[in-house]
């Protein structure tokens, strides 16, 4: 199982867009997340959130979230998210669940 | 007689002339005030100092004015005399949220004027009677977050106030979450990591807010530059702590009817009783933005949410200003002069540009 460490992205996550800030959500999407599924496949990785200084709510929803944007299927990403580790704070995962489902919800209709 | 010294005669003759013109000077208050015009040397006109109000401060309609209008005239100086000598002799009081409004509003006129002078001046600092100002917080607190260095004014006083001497200021243009945490770094020890972390998760919200929204045009201030900045300050003693962000954008009562359809802002006005269009009501409409969004099924796109902030810290109050409006959100407690948990006020002046405050009490601090 791969584990990817957000802290080894960057201790500061930044905003939703690069546009706006650095080591935003979209880049840890982008350089991160898409690479490591598709090297690993998804089911075989793990996010490890602890470490940080802490998350906005828009990188978590742009990295996540956005994954289904990106086209990878939601039943892969819901279950992705059964693998995050946040012990710090476990509330981010269910804050990270109701975007990929919000996000979702809006993908099926 | 006494015998004359050839080799002070210079000076002695010198010491004679002026006492001869003392003797035979015009005398009266106009006269003295030619003299001192005349001291200050030719082709520079007397600037009349701007006084500074006796409280710096935003949170009372009474001092909200002063202190708008005080800042309005300084920028208004600055654009006309191009030097401005500011008064704080009748200033005893500064909080938090004005200091880093006029830090904010000093900095773009620096940036406009590259060139000006600014300089001011304070009551002696053991003053007694009409100034009120026997502990000076106000040079203090200046001086710790950073006024006097940017108007380039050497201070001596010594930031050793319980209230003042853990503020810290800085400011950014784009959403950097390594100078949030920089400030936020000054709550350890003091709060736990885990509260540390969700006061930066405000900030960093706060400041992309800012950063995406706060300046789709020029300001409307008359100085006709681009600055996109925000500020921010952390402020903390024994009691609380006060986590601040501010911009000088166009405001929230401005930026909302543009971002958002109507039919979304229709619809909270009518969920949540928004009465009318006064900025302190678009502003209380705009915090139900996300929550509304999401209930819609529309893009609950995870944007700030800024409510959350009282469900996470019961004791936490929360204070968006924007423009003429102002907008407090209380946990458990009322907010102060009502019996309710909200509130909405608005002024006659607008601050021209936007506040977030977040203060929490004591008993939040391990959480």
């Amino acid at each position: 199982m791969k584990v990817i460490r957000v802290l080894d992205f960057s201790e500061f996550p930044g905003p939703r867009h690069e546009h706006i800030g650095p080591f935003s959500g979209q880049r840890f999407r982008e350089e991160v997340l898409l690479p490591a599924i598709k090297e690993h496949g998804i089911n075989n990785i793990s996010i490890d959130l602890d470490g940080t200084a802490g998350y906005g709510s828009s990188f978590l929803e742009e990295a996540f979230g956005g994954l289904i944007r990106a086209g990878v299927p939601y039943s892969d990403i819901i279950s992705l998210s059964d693998r995050i580790i946040s012990d710090e704070d476990p509330s981010l995962i269910s804050e990270v669940r109701s975007y990929i489902k919000e996000e979702g919800l809006k993908h099926a209709s | 007689m006494k015998r004359i010294d050839s080799s002070r005669l210079k000076h002695q003759l010198r010491a004679g002339l002026k006492r001869h013109y003392r003797t035979i000077r015009p005398k009266g208050l106009n006269a003295v005030l030619a003299r001192k015009k005349k001291r200050r040397g030719k082709g520079k006109l007397y600037q009349a100092p701007i006084e500074a109000p006796a409280k710096l401060d935003i949170y009372s309609s009474q001092n909200h004015r002063a202190f708008v209008s005080f800042i309005e005239l300084f920028r208004q100086t600055a654009q006309s005399k191009g030097r401005v000598f500011i008064s704080f002799k009748s200033t005893y009081r500064i909080t938090a949220a004005a200091g880093l409004l006029l830090v904010a509003e000093t900095d773009r006129i620096i940036k406009a004027y590259p060139n000006i002078s600014i300089k001011c001046s304070f009551p002696p600092s053991q003053s007694e009677g009409r100034y009120r100002n026997a502990q000076n917080m106000v040079e203090s607190a200046l001086k710790q977050i950073g006024f006097f260095k940017l108007i380039n004014q050497h201070s001596p006083k010594l930031t050793n106030q319980a209230t003042v001497k853990r503020w810290r200021q800085l400011s950014g243009i784009t959403t950097d979450g390594s100078l949030a945490a920089s400030l936020l770094d000054s709550l350890k020890g003091v709060v736990s990591k885990s509260v540390q972390r969700k006061m930066y998760r405000g900030a960093i919200e706060a400041i992309a807010n800012c950063v995406e929204h706060a300046y789709p045009q020029l300001r409307n201030d008359g100085l006709k530059i681009k600055d996109d900045r925000w500020w921010m300050l952390v402020g903390i003693d024994d009691e609380r702590i006060s986590v601040i962000v501010c911009d000088l954008g166009v405001g929230i009562p401005e930026t909302l009817p543009k971002k958002h359809p109507q039919s979304l802002l229709t619809s909270i006005a009518s969920t949540f009783g928004i009465i009318d269009q006064s900025d302190g009501e678009l502003i209380r409409a705009s915090t139900y933005i996300k929550r509304t969004r999401t209930a819609l099924s529309h893009r609950g796109k995870g944007g700030q949410d800024f409510r959350s902030i009282v469900d996470v810290f019961p004791s936490a109050q929360l204070s968006i200003r924007s423009n003429q409006g102002a907008f407090t959100l209380t946990g458990d407690r009322f907010v102060d002069g009502t019996n309710h948990k909200e509130s909405v006020s608005n002024f006659r002046d607008s601050i021209r540009g936007t506040l977030i405050e977040w203060v929490l009490s004591a008993e939040d601090f391990a959480k």
